[in-house]
């Protein structure tokens, strides 16, 4: 049975600092989803988008049927045989201050993405030269999603202060019109 | 995240800042406003209707007696702003025509540029048939504060288009 700590991974933020809603926070998680597909599909990079320590499949992955029916080539690791595990990845739960990214412990590919994650791919121990771990995601490029999803949050404060100030000076503006 | 609260609550500031920096209106403006005030009543009292009070509703003048409309009938300056038997302060146009704007960069005083007009305005207010019409009513005060409103937040878009290009 696949650990669960192997098969998320939780993006927590100070709620002092941050206030995000409950649809900001969906939000996040799926532009998060959105840059871990690429990543990984596009350009073969693990969660600190550094490449592969291993950079090809293994020989006998390579000459499995599945491998090429997908017609996949060996040198190509995206984790994409027939896509399945990357479109599963989901936002699996989320609350105040933390988001949690994944597969439940119930999916039917959980093995198959331990395995990636910690390198056993089968085996009874990780083998951490083996692992192709892209559940996760850099600081910096979190932060730059993270803008993303505030932005019109802050478009809308913008908006209000706006209206808030700008009726203010009408109202002033009105009292200035002197009529003898 | 920290980095990013920063730069946010840094961009809200310049924000605030620039909008504050904005909200004053010059002469220029308070002078195409005065015209704009003069063009309403102006207009407004030839369509013969008077304010009582300041964001009052419009209501039409009180009728002209017989007696003055017969006078009006054999007046031989009569406006074409008006007809003998029409009650829009109108007999040669000169009260409505001297109304005018004086604006300062604080405010915009609404007044006649001729005593004698500002003089008969009174009388007409004071009469017995109480003609007032130098108020603004509440429609009319409607539509300045959106003129007003509009200008300010054109120039406040303008500014913030330049702050953050």
């Amino acid at each position: 049975m696949p650990s669960e700590a192997n098969l998320k991974f939780t993006i927590n933020y100070d709620v002092t600092e941050l206030n995000l809603t409950a649809t900001q926070r969906k939000d996040l998680g799926n532009k998060v989803i959105e840059r871990i597909v690429d990543r990984t599909r596009e350009e073969q990079l693990d969660k600190n988008n550094k490449p592969w320590k291993t950079p090809t499949y293994s020989e006998a992955y390579a000459k499995s049927e599945d491998f090429k029916i997908a017609g996949k080539q060996k040198g190509t690791v995206n984790l994409t045989l027939t896509g399945d595990m990357l479109d599963d990845l989901k936002v699996i739960e989320h609350g105040v201050g933390y988001i949690d990214i994944g597969y439940k412990t119930s999916y039917s590919g959980a093995g198959k993405v331990e395995g990636n994650v910690i390198g056993s791919y089968g085996k009874p121990n990780p083998r951490p030269k083996l692992a192709r771990d892209f559940l996760g995601i850099k600081k910096d490029e979190l932060g730059f999603l993270l803008e993303d999803v505030v932005r019109p949050t802050i478009a809308e404060t913008f908006k209000e202060m706006t209206q808030s100030q700008v009726n203010k000076a009408v109202k002033s503006i009105l009292a200035s019109i002197k009529i003898e | 995240m920290n980095n990013i609260k920063l730069e946010i609550d840094k961009l809200k500031n310049k924000l605030s800042e620039t909008i504050r920096d904005n909200l004053q209106v010059n002469t220029n403006f308070y002078r195409t406003l005065g015209d704009y005030i003069v063009q309403v009543i102006r207009n407004r009292t030839r369509q013969g209707y008077g304010v009582d009070v300041p964001r009052g509703t419009k209501k039409p003048l009180k009728p002209l007696s017989s007696k003055y409309i017969n006078y009006r009938i054999k007046y031989k300056n009569l406006s074409s702003e008006t007809n003998p038997g029409t009650s829009n302060l109108t007999l040669t146009g000169h009260m409505l025509d001297s109304l005018t704007s004086i604006a300062t960069n604080k405010y915009v005083r609404i007044d006649f540029t001729d005593k004698f007009a500002k003089d008969k305005a009174k009388w007409n207010a004071e009469s017995k048939e109480k003609r007032i019409f130098m108020n603004l009513s509440s429609d009319e005060y409607k539509d300045i504060s959106e003129i007003v409103k509009d200008y300010l937040l054109e120039k406040i878009n303008l500014a913030i288009k330049k702050e953050f290009r």
